[in-house]
């Protein structure tokens, strides 16, 4: 992953804004800092939605840490805890499924790993914004020709400055003229979430 | 290679680079009247994703929900990989909603016969089966050869690449460990083994034709760009696993569970004599196949029908042969000799070898057998000794000696495997401790009792000392109980005089550093100096030299070159990924399994699915949560009771090469089912995809990376002349000591490794050999060169 620093032509007073914030500041620590307190922290929950051409999926995902997982939608839910993995179809009865989903994630979470999959991503520091009445620093990521495809995806990424804690992502790409959106908002960070297996 | 040679005869090779050659082979074709293999895999049984994949109309809703709720997760914890998952899923989905509907698995096949590059699974199909034998009609048992059977073929050359291969396909009944390529550049007799399709595919020549990354110094898999050009190389595989006993298999060490322990393979053990490298003369016998994954083309018919290239896989024996100084017991210090290693396995890795005795195969067996055929080899000598010098002779005792034989005396020293490979290692982490030999069948398996027949060759001139010898292999001897066997046969002269003996002078080979210019992590990296082979397995963080002195298998060694000898080297490797940790995983967390769709009885199972039509529902859970159509489950109920028995229901079971992945008529397809299509057989392998697409991990983990190769590079009709080139003449080396006037010289060899790139979509390695090209890393040799 390379960390670019680009001049842009803020307002003054965001520039001054900008600056009486980040002055002194490294602002790729800042990001590293953010991505090495998502994987640290005890739990949260993700609204996540994606527009994929005319259709629309919306998912909230909860997280306990290390490795646990709840993901809701509108067809099914499926629970991850550590090796096993449970699913049901909504309305149906839920189903151990046979499959270590937890050790697939398990091999992203490998330094190694993540370097590789982030290779040539550029990563710039937009400014600040305001979300939710919190001020955010707000960065872009570009990841072009991901995996060797044609893809391209750029991502935009709010991280609280009071917190340092990740809040909000937005990624876009265009596959084969599809485009694709996908909006994901962070909270109830460090809450105190119940996983339990179904079954 | 001298193309002068015969069935029954080869010159003795001054250069000796040519040390051997098979003699009345019955595959030789003298009068090159042998055709060619057609290249036509898909006629053999090989699989096409384009219309072979059974678009079953499983709703394969798990499998899709697996993948999304891996990106979720991976996306909520690490937000910077979400562009390179989106890449892969949403290729994939794409590709789904552009066909208009939800039937995963026939949008899969669709995706896996146009998008195939860059997608493993791509292969996938293709490597159900990954290998069929040449000339068999359909999936047998019938062969459209004279012989109207499955002949074991033969193949003798120069060897123009020799590697231990690092992205094999994972899964065990493929590849019980990492198959071991040797490409081979046949000699004339068996030119006709390179098939009309040991040619670079339409992706290949994208990569390799002008204008591009890869111009035209690239080498594909020693593939050609047009057939019939003998300056391309045929490769054969042997799974090293199928001796050898993959490291997965060892005990979890509790202080590093993941770490690699052992050696990967047998030919990297100081006790194993030597193995073959690049520009090495090289033979070899097995099952005569084309390797379906590569194909011209993903249609089956018509005339663009795809055409894949042949090998030998998996290899049953293979020779190989050395010129070094050797100590034999007559002697009082090495002399020049010729070292012949023949080596034969029982054991193949996705199919074995059968017994001669065996009145019909057996589940994993092909239909070569391992001991029903001798081998007879013309083995050349070293230079005999000159018979001149000065003998006193007269009356004893008045004199010494009373009559002179002038006749110089051949020795023989006959070795047998596994020769100096213990049965017990010490553990590398911890010396006192015994460990199992990881690489190696039990000792118990390989048979020593068989005696090679060594015959001398009368030379054609009357009074000229002979200068080669006959070899005889009787294989046909090795007991059935044995599953290998395997015979170093060392010929050299005694050397009453020493004069033999100073030719041969002492190197001490001090592999310095090597410094890696692009990739870090894990890397795994072997060497080879003149046939013999050293492992290092390396943790690289930058571009730093790393000394390989220290290490533990540190190739510190001493070699006694003969003064018309060659040092040559050449070393690749690879970058262990993901894909490499599942590799090293036991054998049978690697088993592939199948079936079990629905764990009930036939009975119970229609009655679901007349209860699932009575509440008027058109679709049945099975039992891994996947929605079947009610209609496809009653297309499979008809299938006939093997079908139902093996996939539908009862227990999930081992994927088996012979049932499920490459399933062999027991009799001949009637006439009047030619060209129908076995809807068994398609179900059974599509299958067989569809459990290998689930296994995702393997799927989404990182493909191991090859490392660049240091290779010997001119060719054996260009030798080399300078001492600082790859191969390096001994002569030069001695000029320059002798010039120097020192008892040591000390010579230091800086090699450059070319970039390598995986080209295509048949997962192909190309090397780039221009000399302008990317470079992956150089290797600090030092040579210590002094007389003996």
């Amino acid at each position: 992953m390379r960390f670019i620093l680009l001049e842009k032509n803020f307002s003054p007073w965001f520039l001054a804004e900008v600056m009486r914030i980040v002055a002194g500041r490294d602002q790729a620590e800042i990001f590293t800092k953010a991505l090495s307190a998502q994987l640290a922290a005890k739990s949260f929950r993700v609204r996540m939605e994606t527009v994929r051409g005319s259709e629309r999926s919306v998912r909230l995902l909860e997280h306990v840490s290390p490795q646990c997982f709840r993901v809701v939608s509108d067809t099914d839910e499926m629970i991850i805890m550590d090796h096993s993995t449970f699913r049901r179809v909504t309305g149906r009865a839920w189903q151990r499924i046979p499959f270590d989903v937890g050790s697939v994630i398990g091999q992203f979470l490998n330094p190694n790993v993540i370097e590789e999959l982030t290779q040539g991503t550029a990563v710039t520091f937009n400014g600040t914004e305001m979300l939710d009445e919190q001020l955010m620093l707000v960065f872009q990521s570009i990841h072009p020709k991901a995996l060797g495809t044609d893809i391209t995806t750029i991502s935009k990424i709010w991280i609280s400055e009071e917190t340092g804690l990740l809040c909000r992502l937005e990624m876009e790409s265009e596959v084969k003229g599809i485009q694709t959106r996908t909006v994901s908002v962070y909270f109830d960070y460090n809450a105190d979430i119940q996983i339990e297996p179904p079954v | 290679m001298d193309n002068t040679i015969g069935n029954d005869s080869k010159p003795w090779d001054k250069d000796h680079i040519q040390l051997f050659h098979r003699i009345n082979s019955d595959q030789f074709d003298g009068d090159k009247s042998h055709k060619p293999a057609s290249g036509k895999g898909y006629d053999c049984g090989c699989r096409s994703p384009k219309s072979d994949f059974s678009p079953a109309g499983i709703t394969s809703s798990l499998a899709s929900a697996l993948v999304g709720v891996v990106f979720d997760a991976l996306l909520a914890l690490i937000p910077v990989v979400g562009p390179a998952l989106l890449a892969l899923k949403e290729t994939v989905l794409t590709v789904l909603h552009a066909e208009g509907g939800p039937d995963f698995e026939k949008a899969l096949g669709e995706l896996l016969a146009r998008e195939g590059e860059g997608f493993l699974f791509g292969n996938f199909l293709r490597s159900i089966p990954a290998w069929v034998p040449v000339d068999r009609d359909g999936y047998g048992p019938k062969f459209n050869n004279p012989e109207g059977k499955e002949v074991e073929r033969e193949v003798e050359g120069i060897l123009t690449r020799s590697f231990q291969t690092s992205r094999d396909m994972p899964f065990f009944q493929w590849s019980h460990w990492y198959h071991w390529s040797f490409q081979v550049r046949p000699i004339d007799g068996y030119g006709y083994m390179l098939g009309e399709g040991n040619i670079r595919n339409q992706s290949e020549r994208d990569k390799t034709d002008s204008p591009s990354d890869l111009e035209e110094a690239t080498d594909i898999n020693g593939l050609g760009r047009t057939t019939g050009n003998l300056l391309h190389s045929m490769e054969c595989l042997i799974d090293v696993g199928a001796f050898s006993k993959p490291p997965g298999d060892l005990p979890p060490d509790p202080r590093d569970p993941k770490g690699f322990r052992g050696i990967p393979g047998i030919m990297f053990h100081p006790g194993w004599p030597f193995w073959p490298m690049t520009s090495d003369c090289f033979w070899a016998t097995g099952r005569w196949v084309y390797a379906c994954t590569h194909s011209t083309s993903l249609d089956k018919e018509g005339e663009n029908a795809g055409l894949m290239p042949t090998q030998l896989n998996p290899c049953k024996a293979i020779a190989f042969a050395s010129y070094e100084g050797f100590k034999f017991d007559e002697n009082d210090k090495l002399v020049p000799a010729v070292r012949f290693l023949f080596f034969a396995c029982r054991k193949g890795g996705y199919l074995n070898f059968g017994d001669k005795a065996d009145t019909e195969e057996k589940e994993d067996t092909c239909s070569v057998k391992f001991n029903d055929k001798d081998y007879e080899f013309i083995v050349d000598l070293p230079e005999p000794p000159n018979a001149a010098g000065a003998w006193p002779i007269g009356h004893t005792p008045e004199f010494l000696l009373n009559t002179v034989v002038l006749r110089p005396h051949l020795l023989v020293k006959v070795e047998f495997a596994p020769f100096q490979v213990p049965q017990n290692l010490s553990d590398p982490l911890d010396p006192k401790r015994k460990i199992s030999n990881p690489f190696l069948l039990d000792s118990s398996a390989f048979d020593q009792s068989v005696q090679p027949i060594i015959e001398l060759l009368k030379p054609e001139a009357p009074g000229v000392v002979p200068n080669q010898v006959k070899v005889t292999i009787p294989l046909s001897k090795v007991d059935k109980s044995k599953d290998a066997y395997g015979v170093c046969i060392s010929l050299g002269w005694s050397d009453g005089d020493g004069n033999l003996a100073d030719r041969v002078k002492k190197v001490t080979v001090r592999f310095d550093n090597v410094r890696f210019l692009e990739k870090t992590g894990v890397l795994y990296f072997k060497i080879c100096l003149n046939s013999r082979w050293f492992y290092a397995p390396l943790q690289v963080q930058s571009k730093i030299p790393i000394p390989l002195t220290g290490n533990p298998s540190d190739p510190h060694l001493i070699f006694f070159v003969p003064d018309d000898a060659r040092i040559r080297i050449t070393s690749h490797g690879m970058k262990r990924n993901g894909y490499g940790e599942f590799f090293e995983k036991s054998d049978p967390d690697r088993t592939l399994h199948v079936g079990g769709i629905f764990r009930v009885s036939i009975g119970e199972l229609k009655k679901e699915v007349k209860e699932a039509i009575d509440h008027g529902s058109d679709v049945l859970q099975d039992a891994n949560g996947r929605f079947l159509k009610i209609d496809y489950v009653n297309d499979l109920l008809n299938l006939g009771p093997d079908f139902v028995n093996d996939f539908l229901t009862g227990e999930r079971k081992e994927v088996k090469w012979k049932t499920h992945v490459d399933p062999v008529n027991k009799k001949p397809v009637a006439a009047k089912d030619k060209g129908k299509i076995d809807t068994v057989n398609q179900e059974t392998g599509s299958a067989v995809a569809r459990e290998m697409f689930v296994l995702l991990p393997v799927i989404l983990a990182n493909l191991n990376e090859p490392l660049g190769m240091v290779e010997p590079v001119s060719s054996s009709t260009q030798p080399s002349t300078t001492f600082d080139s790859n191969p390096t003449p001994m002569a030069a080396l001695i000029k320059k000591l002798k010039d120097g006037g020192q008892k040591q010289l000390v010579v230091e060899l800086n090699s450059t490794a070319a970039h390598i790139e995986v080209a295509g979509d048949a997962d192909m390695l190309a090397f780039n050999n221009r000399i302008a090209g990317p470079k992956d890393y150089g290797l600090k040799c030092v040579l210590t060169v002094e007389s003996q």
